[in-house]
């Protein structure tokens, strides 16, 4: 009965601070998180990543850079010598600054060439690889 | 599609294409499932068969010995080794490997990839690094280049410009220095240019000679040295190696090889590539999908559960092989636990059976030392048939080879490519009907 009395008193507590909270944001206009964020990183290229591209990060990560996927599906040309694996793509586009720009080439690829069957020894989808990527170009600003 | 085969074959590298290729014989239908290319499309050309267990890295070359005998003495010496596995069931695993051996040559002699003709001693072949390594058997563009035929003959190791991955400076340097004074080589270098190529890996290079650098690149090379030996890096042709052999024969360079590769490797995918058409050749239909789950009933797998694009279908066959590789294939898996993917077969590491163990325990101080992670695989008796805890057969009409069996490395034991030889060519006819 205690412990009951206890966590109601902290519920209305935490509850008056949220309405203060909202009152102040509402005021003082505020921008919410995400707008936000892309304020602030926008600018530079940075997109937000959300849940789903996090879980397809941890997938891509399986990526150990053989050169299979380039040699079975002719990546190379489109994305220059230096981006070559999937999993330096997505990282690159989502976080490094310096290479946006070379990952934002393999946009260029046609998603038809991507179509065909994956090689990869590790499992990593190529064409998983690509709709990630434009998914993040989409969040650009 | 009609989904019912008699026998289906998990993994399509050399232990799973040697199986789907000898279980044809038998007259059966035969499917192969594969996510992906495995580790022998990765590998570096060199068919390992079976290194000297008595031997230490960097002694000298004279110390090389027949591949029969090291692979008797690996079945004598260490139990737990899949030629031991099968030598204790009463085989003779270097009798039944020469007949291994003989079955792929003809297999891939007949889709354009031929092998260098096997002799009792193991071949010397350079590698990327500056070094050498024994292997028993390589593709013949890479066999030309043992190093004991070239003993005392002037050997140039021809560098690409703009391809990094290939310093035939250093690699003449350090081949001169270490193997000179024995009498091979001597070593030197030349730096070579392939029009249409400005720079990147292997793969690059070897799509521009493919592309129309050829011609130009060979007329270039004919005036190099007529009496010297020439060693490329790997380069010569992903899919159209005989015709780039064939050019360079046509302006008169006749005495060259290539060396061992690194990943990305062309000679690697060039095997695994020509593994395809073979199968292709021979009827055997190739499912580009991932097994999900199995479905057995008491000592018998009936199903397989697969996706494909995003739907789950059932696969039935009356015979299956399990030859999915290891960590880099994706048949033994350690994230959480270690675990065998398909069937969720015991996974051993010597006599261990290993679950939830700390993976530390399994890895030595030494980056390139023996660590017994690498080792971990299924048992299996005599007759390749996985076993389960207790010692009792899994399933009566499942076999199991390649990497996913215990008691080897496939990497670094010198015996990769010919275990999984051996396991599948004896898998194969097993499940073929014992032929």
């Amino acid at each position: 009965m205690k412990k009951q009395g206890y966590a109601l008193i902290n519920l209305g507590w935490y509850f008056a601070l949220h309405i203060i909270e909202l009152i102040f944001r509402f005021l003082g206009k505020k921008a919410p998180g995400m707008k936000r964020f892309r304020e602030n990183y926008g600018a530079e290229g940075l997109a937000p990543l959300s849940r789903a591209n996090r879980n397809n990060l941890f997938r891509l990560s399986g990526c150990i850079g053989c050169g299979l996927c380039r040699m079975t599906l002719n990546l190379h040309p489109a994305v220059g010598a230096s981006l070559s694996d999937p999993e330096s793509l997505s990282i690159c586009l989502t976080r490094s600054l310096p290479d946006i720009q070379a990952a934002r080439a393999s946009l260029q690829l046609s998603p038809d060439s991507l179509s065909g069957n994956s090689f990869c020894p590790r499992g990593v989808s190529i064409s998983g690889v690509y709709d990630f990527l434009q998914s993040a170009d989409r969040e650009r600003i | 599609m009609d989904n019912k085969f008699d026998i289906v074959v998990i993994g399509s590298g050399m232990a799973g294409a040697v199986a789907a290729l000898k279980a044809v014989e038998s007259g059966k239908k035969i499917a192969v499932i594969r996510r992906g290319y495995g580790s022998t499309a990765l590998s570096s050309g060199a068919i390992d068969l079976a290194a000297d267990p008595l031997g230490a890295p960097g002694r000298p070359l004279e110390d090389n010995r027949d591949w029969q005998k090291n692979l008797k003495e690996i079945a004598r010496r260490d139990g737990f080794h899949p030629y031991a596995v099968l030598a204790a069931d009463g085989n003779a695993p270097d009798l039944e490997m020469a007949q291994a051996l003989n079955f792929i040559y003809r297999e891939l002699q007949g889709v354009g990839l031929p092998l260098f003709p096997v002799t009792g001693k193991n071949l010397t072949l350079i590698n990327p690094l500056g070094g050498f390594k024994f292997t028993g058997l390589a593709q013949e563009s890479q066999g030309k280049g043992d190093l004991e035929k070239l003993k005392g003959k002037k050997t140039i190791i021809l560098g690409v410009k703009n391809l990094p991955e290939f310093p035939a400076d250093y690699i003449a340097r350090a081949l001169q220095e270490s193997i000179g004074p024995a009498g091979y080589g001597p070593f030197s270098a030349r730096e070579i240019e392939i029009p249409g190529f400005s720079g990147g890996t292997s793969f690059e290079a070897a799509a521009a000679l493919e592309a129309d650098g050829a011609e130009k690149f060979a007329s270039a090379l004919a005036g190099i040295s007529a009496d010297a030996h020439l060693i490329f890096p790997p380069i010569l042709g992903a899919l159209r190696a005989r015709e780039l052999s064939e050019t360079l024969q046509k302006f008169g360079v006749m005495d060259f090889s290539e060396s061992l590769a690194v990943p990305t490797s062309i000679p690697g995918f060039r095997l695994q590539s020509a593994l395809d058409r073979a199968l292709e050749k021979r009827g055997v239909t190739i499912l580009n999908s991932r097994v999900i789950s199995a479905g057995n009933d008491a000592h018998r797998v009936q199903s397989l559960q697969v996706e494909i694009k995003g739907r789950e279908e059932k696969f039935e066959g009356q015979g299956f092989i399990l030859a999915t590789g290891k960590y880099l294939g994706g048949g033994i898996e350690r994230g959480r636990i270690f675990r065998e993917t398909v069937f969720d077969l015991p996974v051993f590491i010597g006599e261990k059976p290993v679950k939830e163990d700390f993976i530390k325990d399994f890895l030595t101080r030494e980056p390139l030392g023996p660590h017994p992670a690498f080792r971990a695989g299924i048992r299996v008796n005599g007759k390749l048939k996985p076993l389960l805890l207790n010692r009792e057969v899994f399933a009566e009409n499942l076999w199991a080879a390649g990497s996913v069996l215990a008691g080897y490395d496939s990497t670094g034991d010198g015996a990769g490519l010919g275990v999984a030889i051996l396991t599948g060519f004896k898998a194969g006819a097993e499940a073929g009907g014992g032929s």
